[in-house]
């Protein structure tokens, strides 16, 4: 039975970049129900995609984005996606995470993971827009910085809407502990996914949605976030963290 | 009767984080899109300022759109979602039409 999906977009994009093929698909029911979250079903799409011993910087090895229920919505700290890939600098699981725009927008077009496989035999970057997925060129933009990479796809694409995630110079070199950058400062760094990207000859992954998702109960949802809101606020470290940071 | 709101902005203390927009949205006729909210964030990444942009139709008749928590009665959904005081409701009033 194909029931309605709230919270969730209930699409999975793969993009193998070795045969320069995109699919859809529907996301699992059992998988959401299993796994909690994007880091959870993340881990369980890694761990089917993987074999023992795969190489973290394999052709086949998958860099899985994802982005949960709550993502892009107003519950508090929802602005988060996930980079879930075998790590190349520990060799095991690693899950890394990041804020900024990228994964509202990534929701926003209809997809709650990206899985990226397979290298493209020159620099490429991957355009998402909505149902719209384009393989195009990076030779131009190999070789700049994380600044310069967003800027230049955003004016190439003529969308100052779009959110860009890309990876500067160490990403490309494969340096084991290189970040995925987006929105100029956010940074998914942890166990080196840049390394994965570069590894993929993938220069960028720039997406624009502008679909929406649905709530179940968009009233009480708006009353759970008023509670988790006032939670976090009357906590002793709040006015300290809001103004200094962590 | 028409319920007016006067909503003021000070960018200074915006910081782009746009929980503005999903509140605004949320009360909107699903499904959630941000891209449809009466607010929207106007961002330069790279100078590091943000301006929040209302409708001209937000500063003139109150949206209806109010959510838990709200301080006052004519207090819009994304003044109330705003952490960082960027947007105040400055005054309230009930005015006769015409």
């Amino acid at each position: 039975m194909r029931g309605k999906w709230y919270g969730w977009c209930g699409r999975i994009l793969y993009v193998d970049l070795s045969s320069m093929q995109v699919k859809t698909e529907e996301l699992p029911r059992e998988l959401v129900r299993d796994f909690l979250g994007q880091s959870g079903s993340g881990a369980r799409l890694l761990m089917d995609m993987s074999y023992p011993g795969m190489p973290p910087l394999a052709h086949k090895a998958p860099l899985i984005f994802g982005v949960g229920p709550l993502g892009g919505t107003p519950a508090p700290c929802s602005g988060r996606f996930s980079l879930t890939f075998k790590s190349p600098l520990t060799g095991i699981f690693a899950d890394s995470n990041c804020g900024g725009h990228f994964g509202p927008e990534l929701k926003m077009a209809g997809y709650d993971h990206l899985v990226i496989t397979g290298r493209a035999d020159h620099p490429v970057y991957l355009w998402i827009d909505n149902d719209k997925v384009q393989i195009k060129d990076a030779r131009h933009l190999w070789g700049l910085d994380t600044w310069e990479t967003d800027a230049g796809i955003k004016q190439e694409l003529g969308e100052r809407t779009a959110q860009v995630a890309c990876i500067g110079p160490a990403g490309e070199n494969m340096v084991l502990m290189a970040a995925v950058i987006c929105n100029l400062a956010r940074a998914a760094a942890r166990c080196g996914p840049g390394a994965v990207m570069g590894s993929k000859n993938l220069k960028a992954v720039a997406v624009r949605g502008d679909k929406g998702v649905e709530f179940f109960e968009p009233a009480a949802f708006a009353e759970a976030v008023h509670e988790v809101r006032q939670a976090i606020q009357s906590d002793p470290l709040y006015e300290q963290a809001s103004s200094y940071g962590t | 009767m028409e319920l007016v709101v006067k909503i003021n902005i000070i960018p200074e203390k915006c910081r782009g984080c746009r929980s503005c927009e999903t509140a605004c949205a949320l009360w909107d006729r699903p499904p959630f899109n941000p891209r449809r909210a009466g607010i929207h964030i106007i961002k330069d990444e790279e100078a590091g300022t943000e301006y929040p942009l209302l409708n001209l139709e937000c500063q003139e008749i109150f949206c209806g759109k109010q959510a838990p928590g709200a301080r006052s009665l004519l207090e819009p959904a994304c003044v109330t979602a705003c952490l960082f005081h960027a947007l105040q409701v400055e005054k309230e009033e009930a005015r006769d039409a015409g």
